[in-house]
């Protein structure tokens, strides 16, 4: 996977994956799909699921499924709602399966400590903690918090998108929205963080 | 003790999720002007992740994956049908980096002049071929002793078919090992077309992690 494709750019490719799978080319639908969501669906994944091999391989079984769906695709929503709706089953179903995905979990690797008193060092190192911060606190949140919250601020779907992949109502989910972010808050405050 | 505003959370969240507008208190509140600038770097932390899958993931660590997006839908079959405890005897291939000689300080990545070498295990198969593709479109090698093609070396010894290859260029070098009983089809432009054509030919496949050169 190359580099990230611009919104615009994203954008094109998802209407030649649409275009190619309306002339029934859904393999070559399928490498556009990749090319324009890989990296999204990846972080959605990486997100719920907290470990690099385990979200790799859920995204690869997410672009087989919609290989196989493809055919039957109705653009009741845009492309990038429907793949997040196969991530998102497709990421429950890893959690549920067992605690295995705890064993794949790997470590984010460490800044050194010593910082070598450049104020960009100590950014990234602010920078660091924080995100990991956050994502120890993402893990504290219910399931379907974590994942609606993952859908809004990292893949940055809209409402009605996140409606379609999630199958619930709009209104249900800007609830849940706004009741997950003062949970994340405090998590970060009793870290230390002041947010 | 002084207990801070919590109207922010209370109702400007969910205001500011439905799309509307925030009344005067919001802007004038010392705690909620804190609140939103505290929700705002969380959105920010969250958007920010910029994580990506290794380069490519689409072939996966499963050999099946990538030969079964290549080949359809008759290919996914195939390729779980290889995958199964009574395919015959198993088909892999390994890829390592030898590094170049240099005076110069330089990177811990692969780079070009470095060598790669590769390893597979044939599965007993009368005919096998190691190829390699650079950016999934530009064939690099072909080993199939005692013919090869853009190979430093190539040989075979029992199951094992070794061959390497000087990096030319920056870019993502993928390798694959194909093997079969009948003569294996020439390679096709691109490494998504092998390996249909090669699933397409009864060929078993399997490919290794991509070495990515800087």
């Amino acid at each position: 996977m190359g580099a990230e494709p611009l919104d615009s750019a994203q954008d094109a490719l998802a209407a030649e994956a649409l275009a190619a799978a309306e002339r029934k080319d859904f393999r070559a639908a399928l490498g556009l799909l990749m090319r324009a969501y890989g990296n999204e669906v990846y972080r959605f994944c990486l997100g719920l699921l907290h470990g690099r091999e385990a979200a790799e391989d859920v995204l690869q079984t997410v672009f087989i499924d919609a290989f196989q769906a493809l055919p039957a695709y109705e653009p009741r929503s845009t492309l990038r709602a429907w793949l997040h709706g196969i991530a998102r089953h497709r990421c429950l179903d890893a959690l549920k399966g067992s605690r295995r995905w705890a064993t794949l979990v790997e470590p984010v690797s460490e800044l050194p400590e010593r910082a070598d008193g450049t104020p960009g060092t100590d950014q990234l190192l602010a920078t660091s903690r924080l995100s990991r911060a956050l994502e120890d606190c993402l893990d504290g949140l219910p399931i379907h918090a974590r994942e609606t919250v993952l859908l809004r601020f990292r893949s940055q779907l809209s409402y009605e998108e996140m409606s379609v992949a999630c199958g619930e109502k709009v209104g249900t989910l800007r609830v849940r929205v706004a009741r997950a972010l003062p949970l994340l808050r405090r998590c970060l405050e009793e870290k230390g963080m002041s947010s | 003790l002084t207990k801070r505003c919590q109207r922010f959370e209370q109702e400007a969240l969910l205001l500011l999720e439905q799309g509307l507008p925030l009344d005067a208190h919001f802007y004038d509140c010392a705690d909620c002007r804190e609140a939103r600038e505290a929700y705002l770097r969380i959105q920010s932390g969250l958007r920010g992740a910029s994580e990506t899958p290794r380069p490519g993931w689409e072939w996966g660590r499963r050999s099946w994956a990538g030969a079964a997006i290549a080949a359809g839908t008759a290919g996914v079959a195939v390729a779980f049908a290889l995958t199964r405890p009574r395919a015959p005897a198993p088909l892999s291939v390994t890829a390592e980096i030898v590094r170049a000689e240099r005076s110069t300080l330089r990177s811990s990545s692969p780079q070009p002049g470095d060598e790669l070498k590769l390893t597979a295990v044939t599965g007993g198969a009368r005919y096998a071929e190691l190829r390699v593709y650079r950016e999934d479109r530009q064939l690099v090698l072909r080993c199939f002793p005692p013919e090869s093609a853009g190979a430093i070396s190539c040989s075979r010894a029992g199951d094992q078919l070794q061959a390497s290859l000087r990096l030319p260029s920056p870019g993502a070098f993928q390798a694959l090992v194909a093997a079969s009983d009948v003569p294996l089809p020439a390679p096709a432009p691109t490494l998504a077309e092998d390996t249909e054509s090669l699933l397409r030919a009864g060929a078993r496949i399997a490919v290794a992690l991509p070495i990515r050169a800087y």
